[in-house]
């Protein structure tokens, strides 16, 4: 073996030990690569106890808006705001508080799991900027095809908790993100779990029927549920109380709730819309509020209401991509009669 | 059919006036001379047939004023198929020859008889098809409007998206003013 080659293996050698050494200084629960840390992020409220101040902050109509508040986690129950506008969490139940009370918002197990991040995204794994004080590790979610980051996910090396999720456009920059300001505690677990509304005050609305959703098989006529939409997967689909049916759709990272109502949209007395697009040929209202963005727009005498974290252009591709699969999978009689009536605008 | 001749003036058989196929064949200019001298002579005498020439007009334009439309592939050939029964008996007069040989051609009696059959099958064509799109209209609803109760939405998005994904980052927006612009 020359030295010049004995030179190259021993720097080799050394490299690996290295990057070993590295991988090693993070926590053994980061041992593992960026999925594992994402879902133990995902799970660590529900292990961890915790208090602070969290910020949202979202790009909206080109400048910045931003909103902060109190956070806790004990024994498993996490709630969130303070006042008329809260909200809790434990296990599969959900509860919202109004200037009504406490009412339950969600009571129905969740059958499908979202599928893995790692089918449509790269992940990469890094040591993030500290957050709130706290050493992080940063998960980045990029697009495959185009290499720009889409979610960038900073997790408290210590406890797992995410501290911090940016998300960014196609170009790279990032347009929303939610987190923590201020760390009160982090660490360790209450024995015994508070008294959570569910419990206390678990009754229904003032309209008088149950306001959680229900997991429906059937949809009502001119609802469509395709099983995939653009790499996000039907995880789940629920009918509301005023006949609304809402399906939910995850890619691993993003998540999109599709609300469908059948009747022509009537934008009177809807909040004035931050950009006026389309879908397609078909005109759209679109919003980017602390929820998340939202597109509105309908077709075929159904109105669809989309909400996600991901950006309202991602969101035109998905409307898109959604109407093409509901027209494929609209019956002979609803093709017919779109050839009959549709010249004179009928439909 | 053909047409009844038109009587004389001062014949007979005044009593019997011609009937709205003489007439339509007098607008179309399908009579013979010796009937439209006849046919003027009866309009100057009596009101009553000015004023059933001016009706017949009337309709004829209406009728003609529908707008054109192409027919669906076949539907000529059923019509006529479907007209076929409708003619009468012929009469000694019109019954064709047996003899191979051109037939002989229509008289303007004849296609005047013709024109006015087919005017009143494609007004009652007409008048059906417009029956049945006002049924159409009248019939099927509209669907209702919705207004998207968007800020509800928003939430409920919250609320499911946080069963997935991190509880916290998931239902913080509802521990905040959502941002919608009233």
């Amino acid at each position: 073996m020359s030295r010049r080659r004995r030179v190259g293996t021993a720097l080799g050698i050394a490299a690996l030990l290295a990057a070993t050494c590295a991988v090693g200084g993070l926590p053994g629960a980061y041992a593992d690569d960026a999925v594992t840390v994402l879902e133990r992020a995902r799970t660590a409220t529900v292990r961890e106890d915790f208090a602070g101040t969290v910020q949202i902050e979202w790009l909206d109509d080109g400048g910045w808006r931003s909103a902060r508040t109190k956070v806790t986690g004990a024994g498993g129950a996490v709630q969130v705001g303070e006042g008329a506008r809260q909200a809790g969490g434990r296990a599969e139940d959900r509860w919202i508080a109004g200037v009504t009370g406490w009412k339950v918002g969600w009571d129905e197990p969740v059958a499908r799991a979202a599928p893995s991040p790692a089918t449509r995204w790269d992940l990469t794994m890094a040591t993030g900027t500290p957050v709130a004080g706290r050493a992080t590790v940063m998960v980045t979610a990029s697009d495959p095809k185009t290499g720009a980051p889409r979610v960038r996910a900073y997790c408290d090396k210590a406890t797992g908790v995410m501290l911090r999720r940016e998300i960014l456009d196609r170009q790279g920059r990032v347009v929303r993100a939610v987190g923590f300001v201020e760390v009160a505690r982090l660490g360790g677990a209450t024995a015994v779990p508070p008294t959570t509304p569910q419990a206390a005050e678990r009754r229904p609305s003032a309209r008088g029927a149950d306001p959680t959703p229900d997991a429906v098989r059937a949809l009502p006529a001119g609802g469509a549920a395709p099983d995939r939409v653009t790499g996000f997967v039907l995880a789940g689909r629920y009918e509301r109380s005023d006949g609304t049916v809402q399906l939910y759709y995850s890619d691993g990272l993003f998540g999109v709730s599709v609300f469908q109502q059948v009747g022509v949209l009537d934008p009177g007395g809807m909040p004035v819309a931050d950009d006026r697009t389309r879908v397609r040929d078909t005109a759209a209202l679109g919003y980017e509020v602390a929820g998340g963005s939202v597109l509105v727009w309908e077709r075929d005498g159904v109105t669809r209401t989309l909400v996600s974290d991901a950006t309202v252009a991602d969101l035109r591709d998905f409307a898109v991509a959604f109407d093409d699969r509901a027209a494929d999978g609209r019956g002979l009689v609803d093709r017919v009669a779109d050839f009959l009536f549709g010249p004179f605008g009928w439909r | 059919m053909s047409r009844p001749p038109i009587p004389p003036t001062g014949s007979g058989s005044g009593s019997l006036d011609p009937d709205d196929t003489v007439l339509s064949a007098y607008l179309d200019g399908e009579c013979t001379d010796a009937e439209r001298v006849a046919l003027d002579a009866r309009l100057a005498d009596s009101a009553d047939l000015r004023a059933a020439l001016a009706e017949v007009a009337a309709a004829r334009d209406a009728v003609r004023g529908l707008p054109l439309r192409d027919a669906p592939p076949g539907f000529f050939e059923r019509l006529l198929a479907e007209g076929l029964p409708e003619a009468p008996a012929a009469g000694p007069m019109e019954t064709p020859a047996p003899v191979p040989g051109p037939a002989p051609a229509p008289s303007p009696v004849d296609l005047a008889a013709r024109r006015a059959r087919r005017t009143r099958r494609w007004t009652a064509v007409g008048g059906a098809a417009a029956a049945a799109m006002i049924a159409v209209v009248v019939v099927v609803p509209r669907p209702a409007s919705v207004t998207p109760p968007v800020a509800t939405f928003t939430d409920a998005h919250a609320v499911r998206s946080s069963l997935q994904d991190d509880v916290v980052s998931s239902l913080v927006p509802l521990g905040v003013r959502a941002g919608f612009r009233p």
